[in-house]
């Protein structure tokens, strides 16, 4: 039976990097992991789909290239290059953060852990004590009870897409969320006739409504059943009834089941423990705190924000809570803890989109009085030089009617995921209106946009 | 329980029968000669009308109900009126053979009941006593009011005065007979015999028997009535009540000269409806309720059914009852048959009840044939009685002009009924004569063990005191108890195993040797008629100490307890007090049923005061405390804490009186960090938490003991909370609903801006009681305060809770309701 300062159940983005924060600190930490370091978002998630998504985008610039002057001939892909590429990065990516682990001297057991109590965590057949301790276990794509889904060869969900050996002729992603949305983009790049079948009336449900469209448009060579709802799947054909009633089919070669993801709440103990959770995550305060004294929870696992960097976020604000016994947060007078207001979002299909803040349906929803300003991207010049004077974007912006505060930023178009850290920096340090026109912005790039946004606004 | 009283098996297990003696029904023969004898025609006359008062003053109550007018006059009445129109043979001629010393007791249908008991007793006593009376009542406020009306001399304005008093009481005026704070249902006028009427069903039998035991205890004149009626038979605490008046004790046991059974006389009027339900027929089983006299002792209580619908029959049939009750010989229940022409109340639309039955009993109107009886027998002539009848109504309607006057009678404010919840007095002794005792004290050997006791835990090197050798907290209540019981000679205690056994927790023991039976006696197993008669014994006059085994046992004498004990007080506008102590012991080791800890629904209950002593030195000044007071007291002592040694107060606990300031906390042990508030024994694993936060966490704490529940004063509260800016409360009660809450609240209200955290409550778990051997997972412990302490208010550098009291496993549980 040994002891550590921390132990913390589940290696994915919350695990590792409250281990590297706690380990950079001389903290003695237990790091239990049953797959591999890295958990979804470096295995099976982030990494490797943002990797073939790149690969997808060279391929599909370089079929484009000649409105710009480059011409190519015998434009091909590998599929099975791609996926070796995709291989190496998480291996390589993996074993790096293997070695930072190991390096800040944290322990790494390979093994299924289990919560006993407020203190103590059975691994590998022992029992390890700490005073305090980290839940991180993640969470898991949903199978939904659609008749023929289960134990069908031909349905997969994002991890099993990931392994196929070839690229389908004929795809169907069930559900139109971030996941489904970058898959279809990924392979109808590479030649897939892909439909999107979507339950509600838009892709991408916590997307600015106004902006959703711009990037459904955009993605021309997908086709989209909005308000479609699946009934059943027989073999590979995907039944389902339109908005006005009718039943329609998909036949396809391949289903992707991407319908959401859930916690994973089970198998660790978390009921005998007297841990407090519901189907919807493990319940959590500000500070990450559980009901159990010395438990904290982050990440996916508390069914708030199920993306990496709010894990990352999350992880930071329990390392902060233990590293000060408690004093981080108000009660010490400080500041540190978890806020949602300024999380940021993007996709990486093709093109991006990415946002942050509140959408125009939000504020409306909350009663917020609102002053909104929309451009599309064709009022960068850089935006026009590197895709044309017809391609499609858009850029908008909300600020409170009354004080003037920036509340949503939300981009379609390139390096959407790469700007949208400003405008996180904007609403998290609450500036108005008046201070954005003070900032300056590099030109020419497409990010200016923002800024020709936000001068509209006042 | 005494053992002079053989349990002898080959007596008790003989074969034979048990022969019930037959019960007389209805036996009244007129004798008018010997009526006449008896009232004299005038007293005949008047007889007739008071009935006759009490059928206008109902019907016209009916009528202001119903149409919201009267005789002219337009009236909102807007309380109860439970009226008895056609019983008023019963309560005239029960009346009749009652002197002022003799006390009725009534129920919600009492009106006729107190207009009869008054207008018998404004014609027995002597005029110039009942001019003064009048004039002292209220400082004369009722007197001033009818004043002006004309009356034909003393004894005619004192009727005058007692319909006004009466009408002015249920139309809620100042000037009615208990300042519009009783109304319809509590009414009373205690000068002429008529005590409390209650609004809970049979609620008045506990509280007679309780009077009549006051009564037989100080060798007062009189006997005492409860009025209920026949579906009050189907109440426990009635039963209760008719078990505790017919204890074998009385005649058995207690000194002959105190005279025996208390004289209690159970009037049933019996007008065989509930509010709808039907008690002979429907809801009871009885048949004819006189029967249930034979369930209780071999003289079937003297019982008899009575026709009530004859003033003389009822008349008769008192008189040689209040006979039987005066030579000791009680209990006595009547069968009193009668009836209400008026529904239940005014809303009732007699839907339970034929017209035809209805038309019966109209057709035997108790006026009508008395009064023909009169006539017949020349007692008095038609015109005089019609006579009478219009003068009635003349009076009648002058006085309901006056209390349907918002002007000339007005009603009391906010501020005064705030006056009257408690009296907040101070009295030695409730009578002149010399307490009675068995034995010189001084040779009382519980008197004589405690002289050589030490009175403080731990002895002169700071070595504790071995537990033979201490004064513990029993020996505390023990002192005070012998104190009062030595000054006020109108104290007695009851309860179950008080004598011989000495209480179940030895807190009487050695009272069983200094006091007669009369001072100190055991009672039935009845917390409901432990706890009435309690009250009914404060409100005539005496102090009364009874004991609830356990404080779970609170639910037993519930009514009582909630709705008697602490709201006569106030409900009599400040006339009656109520000096009684109910003791009640909060159990441990002995699970679910015998654990509680329910100072909450004490706290919750307006017009009680209770307090919690932790400390001999405190159960000691606190018991003085509440026996020299005029409120009742809800006394909680703790199993825990028996046989526990004063470990604060320097010396020890004295010899002589002295008492804790009413509510006033104590600070055991001073802090600058940290303020842990308790109340009960939780005080002790308070201050092992302290230390524990001191010695390992450098948290400098202080720990103030509550100790009273009502009234209770913040200032010491919130001076420390100003020092320390953080309060955590704890007691052995549940933490949901616990009296805590309300504290932790107020501290809040008055103290934010002292405070940098919020106040947290630590209670038991809101389950059962485990069985013993599990106890610390239920009830607070020391750990659990210092992990509330650092889970809610103050983190502690490296300290690891090892139990769960964190805010969210708060939430959780409260959303589960556990």
């Amino acid at each position: 039976m040994a002891s550590y300062d921390v132990i913390i159940l589940g290696g994915g983005p919350g695990g590792y990097l409250a281990a590297e924060r706690l380990g950079a600190k001389g903290k003695k930490v237990l790091l239990i992991e049953k797959d591999r370091l890295g958990g979804t978002c470096l295995n099976v998630g982030c990494i490797p789909t943002k990797t073939l998504l790149n690969s997808a985008k060279l391929y599909l610039h370089a079929k484009e290239g000649e409105r710009y002057g480059v011409k190519a001939e015998g434009i091909s892909f590998d599929w099975t290059a791609m996926q070796a590429w995709k291989g190496e990065v998480v291996e390589k990516l993996h074993n790096a953060l293997a070695l930072t682990e190991k390096k800040l001297g944290v322990t790494v057991v390979a093994a299924s852990g289990r919560l006993v109590g407020s203190g103590k965590v059975e691994a590998g057949g022992e029992v390890h004590e700490a005073p305090a301790i980290i839940l991180a276990t993640g969470s898991s794509p949903v199978m939904p009870p659609i008749p023929g889904a289960r134990d069908n060869p031909k349905v997969v969900d994002s991890t099993g897409l990931l392994e196929i050996a070839s690229v389908p002729e004929r795809l169907c992603v069930i559900g139109g969320g971030v996941i489904g949305v970058e898959f279809a983009s990924l392979f109808s790049a590479l030649g897939s006739k892909v439909e999107v079948v979507e339950m509600l009336d838009e892709i991408v449900p916590f997307m600015d409504k106004d902006q959703a469209p711009v990037l459904r448009r955009a993605m021309k060579a997908v086709s989209f059943r909005l308000g479609c709802k699946v009934e059943r799947i027989e073999g590979s054909t995907v039944v389902y009834r339109t908005k006005d009633g009718t039943e329609a089919k998909a036949e396809v070669d391949l289903v992707l089941m991407a319908v959401g993801r859930k916690p994973n709440i089970e198998l660790w103990g978390a009921k005998e423990s007297g841990l407090d959770f519901s189907p919807k995550g493990v319940v959590v305060d500000e500070r990450m705190r559980t009901n159990l004294p010395g438990v904290y929870a982050v990440g996916d696992l508390t069914g708030k924000s199920l993306l990496a960097h709010s894990a990352y976020r999350m992880a930071e604000v329990a390392v902060a809570d233990i590293l000060s016994g408690g004093a981080s947060g108000p009660g010490g007078g400080g500041t540190n803890v978890m806020r949602y207001t300024a999380v940021p979002w993007a996709v990486y299909g093709i093109p991006e989109a990415a946002g942050v803040g509140m959408t125009e349906q939000e504020a409306a929803q909350k009663g917020i009085a609102v002053k909104k300003s929309a451009l599309p991207l064709r009022v960068s010049g850089r935006f026009c030089a590197e895709n044309g004077f017809a391609a499609q974007g858009s850029v908008k912006v909300i600020a409170d009617e009354a004080s003037g505060v920036i509340l949503g930023v939300h981009v379609v178009g390139s390096y959407a995921s790469e700007m949208i850290w400003g405008g996180a920096a904007l609403i998290e340090q609450e500036l108005r209106v008046a201070d954005v026109k003070e900032l300056i912005f590099p030109h020419p790039s497409v990010c200016e946009a923002i800024r020709d946004a936000v001068w509209e606004l006042e | 329980m005494p053992k002079s009283l053989l349990v002898d098996p080959s007596v008790v297990r003989k074969s034979g029968s048990l022969e019930i003696a037959s019960i007389p029904l209805n036996r009244y023969v007129p004798n008018f000669k010997t009526e006449l004898a008896r009232f004299g025609a005038p007293g005949l006359v008047a007889m007739w009308r008071d009935m006759v008062c009490i059928r206008e003053f109902e019907t016209m109550l009916n009528s202001f109900k119903t149409m919201g007018s009267w005789d002219g006059i337009e009236y909102n009445h807007k309380g109860p009126a439970h009226l008895s129109i056609g019983q008023e043979a019963a309560s005239v001629g029960q009346c009749a053979s009652l002197e002022p010393d003799d006390y009725i007791f009534g129920s919600h249908r009492s009106h006729g009941e107190i207009l009869a008991k008054c207008l018998s007793a404004s014609r027995v006593l002597d005029e110039k006593k009942l001019l003064a009376i009048m004039e002292g009542f209220l400082g004369g406020e009722t007197l001033k009011a009818i004043e002006r009306l004309k009356s034909a001399g003393v004894r005619d304005l004192a009727e005058t005065f007692t319909l006004f008093g009466t009408l002015a009481e249920i139309f809620a005026r100042k000037a009615g007979f208990n300042r519009g704070l009783g109304g319809s249902m509590h009414a009373f006028f205690t000068p002429f015999g008529s005590m409390p009427n209650n609004a809970i069903v049979g609620g008045s039998a506990d509280i007679a028997t309780g009077s009549a035991l006051y009564k037989r205890i100080n060798r007062k004149p009189g006997i005492v009535v409860a009025n209920i009626g026949d579906a009050s038979m189907g109440c426990g605490p009635v039963w209760e009540a008719m078990s505790l008046a017919a204890m074998d004790q009385y005649r058995s046991l207690w000194p002959k000269e105190i005279g025996g059974a208390p004289p209690i006389l159970f009037n049933f009027f019996n007008n065989f409806y509930g509010m709808g339900g039907q008690t002979d027929g429907e809801t009871m089983g009885y048949k004819v309720l006189a029967r249930v006299g034979a369930g209780v002792n071999p003289e079937n209580m003297h019982a008899e059914r009575v026709d009530g619908y004859n003033p003389l029959a009822v008349a008769e049939v008192v008189a040689r009852k209040k006979k039987i009750l005066l030579e000791g010989r009680g209990p006595v229940l009547l069968d009193t048959i009668t009836y209400r022409i008026s529904g239940h109340s005014p809303s009732d639309a007699s839907s339970y009840r034929s017209k035809e039955e209805i038309e019966l009993w109209q057709g035997a109107d108790p006026i009508e044939s008395y009064g023909a009886y009169l006539v017949e027998n020349k007692a008095a002539t038609r015109p005089e009685l019609e006579a009478v009848r219009a003068s009635v109504k003349e009076k009648l309607l002058a006085v309901v002009k006056v209390a349907t006057d918002d002007t000339a009678c007005p009603r009391v404010d906010s501020s005064f009924i705030e006056s009257v919840m408690f009296s907040n007095g101070k009295v030695e002794k409730f009578g002149e004569a010399k307490p009675e005792f068995l034995q010189d004290l001084s040779e009382n050997p519980r008197v004589k063990a405690l002289a050589g006791k030490a009175r403080c835990a731990f002895d002169a090197e700071g070595k504790p005191v071995a537990k033979n050798k201490l004064y513990q907290y029993r020996d505390a209540l023990f002192e005070a108890m012998l104190h009062r019981f030595s000054v006020d000679p109108t104290m007695a205690a009851w309860g179950e195993e008080n004598r011989d056994w000495g209480g179940a927790f030895a807190v009487y023991r050695g009272l069983t040797e200094a006091l007669p039976y009369h001072r100190l006696f055991n009672t039935t197993i009845s917390e409901g008629a432990i706890v009435g008669s309690g009250v009914g014994y404060a409100l005539s006059g005496g102090r009364a100490v009874v004991e609830l085994m356990y404080c779970d046992f609170m639910g037993r004498a519930g009514d009582e307890i909630f709705n008697q004990a602490s709201k006569w007080q106030s409900m009599s506008a400040g006339l009656l007090k109520m000096p009684l102590v109910l003791r009640v012991s909060v159990g441990n080791k002995y699970g679910a049923q015998h654990s509680q800890d329910w100072t909450a629904l004490v706290a919750h209950v307006p017009g009680l005061k209770a307090m919690f002593p932790a400390t001999p030195y405190d159960a000691k000044g606190m018991l003085n405390l509440a026996l020299r007071g005029t409120d009742p007291v809800v006394f909680f002592e703790s199993q825990l804490l028996y046989d526990v040694g004063e470990r604060f107060e320097k010396g020890g606990v004295p010899e002589g009186y002295y008492e804790i300031p009413e509510g006033e906390p104590a600070v055991r042990k001073t802090g600058s960090d940290l303020t842990i508030a308790t109340l009960g024994a939780t005080l002790y694993r308070a201050l092992d938490a302290a230390k524990v936060l001191e010695d390992k966490y450098g948290v400098s704490t202080e720990v103030v003991d509550l100790r009273f529940i009502a009234p209770l004063k913040y200032d010491v509260l919130l001076e420390s909370v100003r020092k320390t800016g953080k309060l955590v409360l704890a007691s052995d009660a549940c933490e949901r609903g616990s009296y805590l809450h309300t504290v932790a609240s107020n501290v809040t209200q008055l103290a934010f801006d002292d405070l940098d955290a919020p106040v947290a409550v630590v209670g038991s778990r809101n389950w059962i009681t485990p069985a013993a051997e599990m106890e610390e997972l239920y009830f607070p412990q020391k750990e659990w305060i210092v992990d509330t302490v650092h889970e809610r208010i103050l983190p502690l550098k490296g300290h690891s809770s090892t139990t769960v009291q964190t805010a969210l496993d708060l939430a959780r549980r409260t959303r589960s309701g556990v």
